[in-house]
C-alpha cells in the first residue's frame, strides 16, 4: 500500500515534469507577443489583455519572455545533467570496477576539483570565459561531473563484493560482459536518481550565473538575466521580477521533488556516497 | 589523533597542486593573448613595443610549466601576484575583503543552525504531523530560491514597501540583517532537510529501542544518544555548506553593494583583473579545504569507531 | 504465582497475524525458552510483552499479565516505569542495542537514574556490585569503553549486567547467543544459570539454536507458523516429542556424529600446499589464511569448519582462483591453478564451481534466475541454441528438485531454500568435479538445511563430484563430511577423518565447538 501511494507523487510530478518540458518546447507557437520586441513606449506596463504578465523595462511582453526562458533554462540544465552524469558515471564505473594507479590518479584529480566549492569554480571559470550560454554550460560542467564519478564508483566498488559478480564470474562472463550485464543496470536508478536531484541545483546555478551577467548573452530570455535585468524597476513594475522568479522557483521545485519520488520509489541513498 | 591528522595533511599536498593549477590555468583559457588583456586591463593602448615588454615582464616566453612553477613558489610565500587594475597586492586585497565576508557568511551560518537544528528535530520527531508536512514544503521552497532572489524580495518588502531598512547601507549592523537573512534562509533548506533525515534514522537505530526497553525516558533518548549520533552528519553538512555559502555571498554582496571578496571578483571579472580572479579562487578553495578538514577532524571526536584507513 | 502469564494472544503488524492464540506461563526464577525456526513469531512475542510503540505490534486479541499488571492497558508512563525496572530485555546484537559510541558508564547511569533517585557514586556501586556478582572483573575498564570497543561476547555480558543492575523479575532474552562466536555463546549460557541461581529471576529465552536451549531451559516452547506446538519440560519435549511439527524439527537438527560413511581410496582430485593469503589493514599486514596444506580425492566430501574470521571463506575463494593466494600452490590435476592464463579460466570453471552463503544474493536482482544460469551454459558448456540452453536448464532445475517454472522468476521472489537449489543448478550445469559449498546452509533454517545437505549427498553419488563443504556448524560436518579440517585465526588446528576428529579431539578448540554444539545424551562421546 505504501509503495503504490509513493508511486502515484512519482507520477504526478514525472507528468509534470513533462508538462514542463512540453510547454518550454511549443514556448514560440503560444506566446502572445514577439519575446525580444521592445518598446520604449510602454515600458513597465502593468498586466493588460495585450501583455498578460506585464511589460519589462524595455517594454517586452513579460509572459512572452518566461515561456522563451523556459526553453533556455530547462534545456540547458537537462543537457548539461546528461552529459555530465554520462561522463562522470562511465568514468567512475571504469575507476570503480578496475581500480589500480589509473583509479588514484583519476580519483586525487577529482579530490582536487571537488576542493572548490562548484559554484565559485563556475563563477571563476564564466568569468575569465565571458559570458555566453556555452560557456555557462563548460563552467558549471568543470566541476559537476565529480559527483557521479564518486557515485559511480563507490557503487561499483560495493556491488563487486556481492556475492553475484563472484558467481558471474565463475559462470565464465568476461570483465566487459560484467559491467556491461551485471553492473550497470544494477547502479543505474542510484545515478538516475542523483542525476533527477541535480537537475534543479543546476538550473539555480545558471540562474545564479545569469543573473551576474555571466550566462547568457542578451537579449536571448533567460529567468536569472530577466530577474537581475528588472530589478531596478523593483519598485514600479514588480511583476517583471515576480513572474520569472515563480517560473524558476516552481521549475526547480518540481524537479526536486521529481528526484526525491524517484529516490523513496527506488529506495536508494546517495547523499554521503556522492560526497565522500 | 597527531599520526591521522598527519596523514590527512600529506594527502592535501596533490589537492593543493591541483587547485593552484586549475587557478593558474584560468588566465590562459580566455581567448586572446594574455599580456594584451592585461594592458587593455590596464587601459594603455597596447603598441607592439609595449606589448614585447609586457610579454617579458610577465615571462610569456618561458614554458608553460616554468610560469607555474615560478608563481606556485610565490604562492607559498603569500604571493598571489599584483591586481592589473590598481597594482596592490592581491593577498592584500582578498585579505581586507575577507574580513567583511566572513562578517556575513559566520553571522548566516549561526543563524542557520539556531533555526535548523531544532526545526529539523521537531519535523523528526513529529513525523508525518501537520507541522512535519508544513515544514518539509517550506524546505523544499527554500531548496528551490535563489539567494539572488530572496536578497530582492527582501528588499522589496522591508526597503520599498516598508521602509525600515536600507538597501545599501554599509558598514552597519542594520546593513546585515538582509544580507544575512538571503543567505541563511536558502541553507537552512538544505539543514532542516538533513537534520530530520538523521534524526529520523537514528530514531530508528536497534539502540533507541534498546533504551526505551530500559525504560529511559524519551527526552533524555532524544537529546544524550540521538542528538549526539546525529552530530555526526550535521558537521559535515556544515562543512559542505562553506562552499555554498561563499557562492551565495558572490550575488549577495553584488545586490547590497557589500565590500568584501564576492564584490572583488565581480569587480575584477567586470575590468577583467585575473590575478585577482585567481587569488579569489585559490582563497575560496584553501579555506573550504581547511574546513572540510577541520570537520573530518571534529568527526573522529564524535565517533571514535573510524579508523585510520 | 506465574510472574509472565499470557493467555490466548493474537498480535500482528499493520493487520497481518502473525501469532494465534498463544498461551504461556512463566513461574518465579524459571527459565522457558521458546524454539522456533525464523518467521515463527518467537521474536514477536517479546515485542508484544514490551509493548514498544516503535515496535508497531498490535495485540489484537488475549491478555498478557506481568507481576500483576495487565500490559496491555499500560498507561505510555506506567510501562516505562517496568521496563528496565522490573522486566528487562537482552537483544540479539549487544553492539547496536546500546548506544555504539558512548561511554557505557553512562549508559548504565542513564538506565539507573531513569527508575532510581540516586547519586552517581550510589548508582556506581550498585553497577560494581552487579558486575561482582555475575562475575564480570575489570569494571572500570569496561565502564569507561564504548561498546564497540569490546568484543561481541564481553558486550553481551555487559548487556545482561545491565539488564540485571535494577534486580528485575524477568528478562526477556531474544536470541542472546546468536550472534556470538561459540566460545562466548558459552560464557553467555553459564551467565544466563548463573541469573537463575543468584537472582532467582525469570528468564523468557527466545532462540532458534536448540542446544542453547537445552543447556539452559526448564521447560521448552516449541513455535511454528505463529502457534505454540508443544509445551512441556524441556527433557520431555525434546526426548518424547509428541507433535508432527517437533518431531520433524529435532529430526532435521544437525547432530554431533562420529559414525562415517564407508568408501575407498580413490586418485587425488585436488591438492593444496602450504597456502598463504595476506591482507593489508591499514599498514599492517594480517594474514587471512597462513600455511593450509590439504588433499582432497574424487568422490570426496571434506568439512572445513571455523567461525566467522576464521579464513575459511577466504581459503574458499582462493581455491577457485577467485583471489590468488600469496605464497602456497593449489593443483587440481596437474595443474597449479595459479598457472592459468585469464583466457584458459574457463577451463578451470568447468571443473570446479562454488556456491555461497546467501541464496538470494548469489544472483543478479534484476535478472531472472533462467538468464542467470544461461551465462553459465552458454560460456562454459559453449552451446548457443537458445532452446538447447532451455532444455539444459529445465534439466537442472529438475535435478536439484525444482518446478521448472521457478527458473522464470527472480531471486527474490523464491524462498532462500528454493534459491540455494537454483545456485547448485547453476553450479552443476557443466558436471564439475569439485563443488565449494561456502556457508552454503546457514542463512537457511534446519528443515531447509536437511533438504540442501541430502541434495548435495545425492550430488555426490551420482556425479561421483567431490564437494568442500565449509561451515560453522561442526554437527552438521560432522554427519556429512568424510573428513574434517578445523580452522582458527587462519591456521589449521585439526585435520583428519571425520570420526577421529569428533570421536578423539587433539585440540581445545574443537572440544569446545563439539561441547557447545552437542545435545544431551552426546556429549559424552
Amino acid at each position: 500500500m505504501k509503495k503504490t501511494k509513493k508511486s502515484v507523487w512519482l507520477y504526478i510530478f514525472l507528468a509534470l515534469a513533462l508538462a514542463l518540458i512540453l510547454i518550454s518546447l511549443i514556448a514560440k507557437e503560444i506566446a502572445p507577443n514577439d519575446p525580444n520586441a521592445t518598446n520604449v513606449l510602454r515600458v513597465g506596463e502593468a498586466p493588460s489583455a495585450k501583455f498578460p504578465l506585464g511589460t519589462d523595462s524595455l517594454g517586452r511582453c513579460v509572459l512572452s519572455r518566461v515561456l522563451a526562458g523556459a526553453k533556455t533554462s530547462i534545456f540547458s540544465a537537462l543537457v548539461l545533467v546528461l552529459i555530465t552524469a554520462v561522463f562522470g558515471s562511465v568514468v567512475g564505473m571504469l575507476c570503480g570496477y578496475y581500480s589500480g594507479i589509473a583509479d588514484g590518479i583519476v580519483m586525487r584529480i577529482i579530490d582536487g576539483i571537488m576542493a572548490f566549492p562548484q559554484m565559485i569554480l563556475a563563477i571563476a571559470v564564466a568569468g575569465v570565459l565571458g559570458g555566453g550560454m556555452l560557456n555557462a554550460m563548460i563552467a558549471l560542467g568543470f566541476a559537476s561531473w565529480t559527483p557521479y564519478a564518486r557515485l559511480a564508483r563507490s557503487r561499483v566498488i560495493s556491488i563487486k563484493r556481492e556475492e553475484f559478480i563472484s558467481a558471474a564470474g565463475l559462470s565464465g562472463c568476461s570483465d566487459f560482459e560484467i559491467l556491461t550485464k551485471y553492473i550497470t543496470h544494477n547502479i543505474f536508478s542510484s545515478l538516475l536518481t542523483f542525476a533527477t536531484t541535480q537537475v534543479g541545483t543546476v538550473m539555480l546555478g545558471f540562474a545564479g550565473l545569469s543573473f551576474l551577467g555571466l550566462g547568457v548573452k542578451l537579449p536571448q530570455a533567460e529567468w536569472g538575466s530577466m530577474i537581475s535585468e528588472a530589478r531596478g524597476m523593483l519598485a514600479t513594475a514588480p511583476w517583471a521580477v515576480l513572474y520569472p522568479a515563480l517560473a524558476l522557483v516552481f521549475t526547480v521545485m518540481i524537479f526536486n521533488y521529481l528526484g526525491d519520488a524517484l529516490r523513496d520509489r527506488l529506495d536508494v541513498r546517495l547523499e554521503s556516497e556522492a560526497k565522500r | 589523533m597527531l599520526k591521522y591528522i598527519g596523514k590527512r595533511l600529506l594527502r592535501l599536498i596533490p589537492i593543493l597542486l591541483i587547485i593552484t593549477f586549475v587557478a593558474f590555468s584560468l588566465m590562459y583559457i580566455a581567448p586572446g593573448d594574455p599580456a594584451q588583456k592585461k594592458l587593455i586591463s590596464k587601459g594603455i593602448v597596447p603598441t607592439e613595443e609595449v606589448l614585447k615588454a609586457t610579454r617579458e615582464e610577465m615571462g610569456l616566453d618561458k614554458p608553460f610549466v616554468v610560469r607555474y612553477a615560478g608563481w606556485f613558489l610565490g604562492f607559498l610565500q603569500g604571493d598571489l601576484g599584483k591586481s592589473y587594475a590598481n597594482d596592490r597586492p592581491v593577498s592584500k586585497l582578498l585579505w581586507e575583503a575577507m574580513g567583511k565576508t566572513s562578517m556575513v557568511a559566520a553571522s548566516a551560518l549561526i543563524l542557520s543552525l539556531i533555526i535548523s537544528i531544532p526545526l529539523g528535530i521537531w519535523s523528526a520527531v513529529r513525523q508525518n504531523s501537520v507541522a512535519d508536512y508544513v515544514l518539509r514544503f517550506f524546505t523544499f521552497l527554500a531548496n528551490a530560491v535563489p539567494s539572488f532572489l530572496l536578497a530582492l524580495l527582501l528588499i522589496y518588502f522591508f526597503c520599498i514597501h516598508l521602509k525600515v531598512l536600507p538597501v545599501l547601507a554599509k558598514n552597519s549592523v542594520e546593513g546585515l540583517i538582509l544580507p544575512t537573512i538571503a543567505l541563511a534562509l536558502p541553507i537552512c533548506g538544505k539543514f532542516i532537510k538533513q537534520v530530520r533525515a538523521e534524526v529520523l534514522e537514528q530514531l530508528g537505530s536497534d539502540y533507541v529501542v534498546g533504551a526505551q526497553a530500559r525504560g529511559v525516558h524519551s527526552k533524555i533518548i532524544l537529546i544524550r544518544d540521538v542528538l549526539h549520533n546525529s552530530m555526526l552528519s550535521i558537521i559535515t553538512v556544515v562543512g559542505f555548506s562553506v562552499g555554498a555559502l561563499f557562492a551565495g555571498s558572490v550575488v549577495i554582496e553584488s545586490i547590497f553593494q557589500w565590500p568584501g571578496v564576492g564584490k572583488l571578483v565581480m569587480d575584477a571579472i567586470t575590468s577583467r583583473d585575473y590575478p585577482v580572479i585567481q587569488g579569489f579562487v585559490i582563497y575560496i578553495a584553501v579555506i573550504y579545504v581547511v574546513i572540510n578538514l577541520a570537520t573530518d577532524l571534529a568527526y573522529r571526536v564524535f565517533d571514535p569507531r573510524v579508523t585510520d584507513s | 504465582m506465574s510472574i509472565l502469564k499470557i493467555e490466548n494472544m493474537s498480535a500482528g503488524y499493520w493487520g497481518t497475524k502473525v501469532l494465534q492464540n498463544i498461551s504461556l506461563s512463566i513461574e518465579q526464577g524459571e527459565i522457558l525458552a521458546l524454539v522456533g525456526e525464523s518467521g515463527s513469531g518467537k521474536s514477536t512475542v517479546i515485542k508484544s510483552v514490551m509493548g514498544l510503540k516503535s515496535s508497531h505490534v498490535k495485540v489484537s486479541s488475549g491478555k498478557i499479565i506481568f507481576n500483576g499488571n495487565d500490559m496491555l492497558s499500560l498507561k505510555q508512563e506506567e510501562r516505562r516505569r517496568l521496563l528496565g525496572n522490573d522486566l528487562c530485555t537482552v537483544f540479539q546484537n549487544p553492539q547496536t542495542s546500546m548506544n555504539p559510541i558512548r561511554k557505557i558508564k553512562k549508559q548504565f547511569l542513564e538506565t539507573i537514574k531513569s527508575h532510581k533517585d540516586v547519586s552517581d557514586a550510589e548508582a556506581l556501586r550498585l553497577i560494581k556490585d552487579c558486575f561482582y556478582k555475575l562475575g564480570l572483573s575489570d569494571a572500570d575498564r569496561i565502564l569507561e569503553s564504548c561498546p564497540f570497543e569490546l568484543s561481541g561476547g564481553m558486550c553481551q555480558r555487559v548487556a545482561i549486567a545491565l539488564a540485571m543492575v535494577m534486580e528485575p523479575k524477568l528478562i526477556l532474552a531474544d536470541e542472546p547467543t546468536s550472534a556470538l562466536d561459540v566460545v562466548s555463546q558459552l560464557q553467555v549460557v553459564e551467565e544466563l544459570l548463573l541469573l537463575k541461581k543468584n537472582f532467582k529471576v525469570a528468564v523468557l529465552l527466545v532462540t532458534h539454536n536448540i542446544a542453547v536451549a537445552e543447556k539452559v531451559a526448564d521447560k521448552i516452547a516449541i513455535m511454528h507458523a505463529g502457534k505454540i506446538v508443544e509445551f512441556g519440560d524441556t527433557g520431555v519435549v525434546l526426548g518424547q516429542p509428541k507433535n508432527d511439527y517437533t518431531k520433524s524439527l529435532l529430526a532435521d537438527v544437525p547432530r554431533i556424529e562420529a559414525g562415517q560413511r564407508e568408501r575407498e581410496k580413490t586418485e587425488t582430485l585436488l591438492e593444496a600446499n602450504s597456502i598463504i593469503k595476506q591482507y593489508k589493514v591499514g599498514d599492517r599486514k594480517v594474514d587471512a589464511v597462513s600455511g593450509i596444506s590439504f588433499e582432497l580425492e574424487k568422490g570426496e566430501i571434506l568439512g572445513i569448519v571455523g567461525e566467522s574470521g576464521s579464513g575459511k571463506s577466504t581459503l574458499a575463494r582462493q581455491l577457485i582462483r577467485l583471489e590468488t593466494p600469496n605464497e602456497g600452490s593449489i593443483r587440481i590435476g596437474t595443474k597449479n591453478i595459479a598457472d592459468y592464463k585469464k583466457k584458459e579460466l574457463l577451463c578451470l570453471y568447468t571443473k570446479a564451481q562454488m556456491v555461497f552463503q546467501n541464496p538470494v544474493s548469489s544472483f543478479d536482482p534484476r535478472k531472472t534466475i533462467r538468464s542467470s544460469i544461461k551465462d553459465a551454459i552458454k560460456n562454459l558448456a559453449g552451446i548457443r541454441q537458445s532452446d538447447e540452453i532451455d532444455k539444459r536448464i529445465n534439466a537442472l532445475m529438475i535435478r536439484v528438485g525444482l518446478n521448472t517454472e521457478l527458473a522464470d522468476r527472480y531471486p527474490f521472489q523464491l524462498s532462500g531454500g528454493q534459491c540455494q537449489r537454483s545456485a547448485i543448478a547453476r553450479a552443476i550445469a557443466c558436471d564439475p568435479q569439485l563443488l565449494i559449498c561456502d556457508e552454503a546452509t546457514s542463512a537457511l533454517d534446519v528443515t531447509v538445511q536437511a533438504g540442501i545437505v541430502e541434495l548435495l549427498r545425492s550430488l555426490v553419488k551420482s556425479n561421483n563430484m567431490s564437494i568442500i563443504f565449509i561451515s560453522h556448524d561442526i554437527a552438521l560436518v560432522s554427519g556429512f563430511c568424510d573428513r574434517i579440517m578445523v580452522m582458527k585465526n587462519g591456521k589449521c588446528v585439526e585435520y583428519g577423518p571425520s570420526s577421529k576428529v569428533i570421536k578423539a579431539p587433539e585440540n581445545e578448540y574443537t572440544k569446545t565447538l563439539i561441547k557447545a554444539a552437542s545435545i544431551k545424551g552426546e556429549s559424552s562421546i
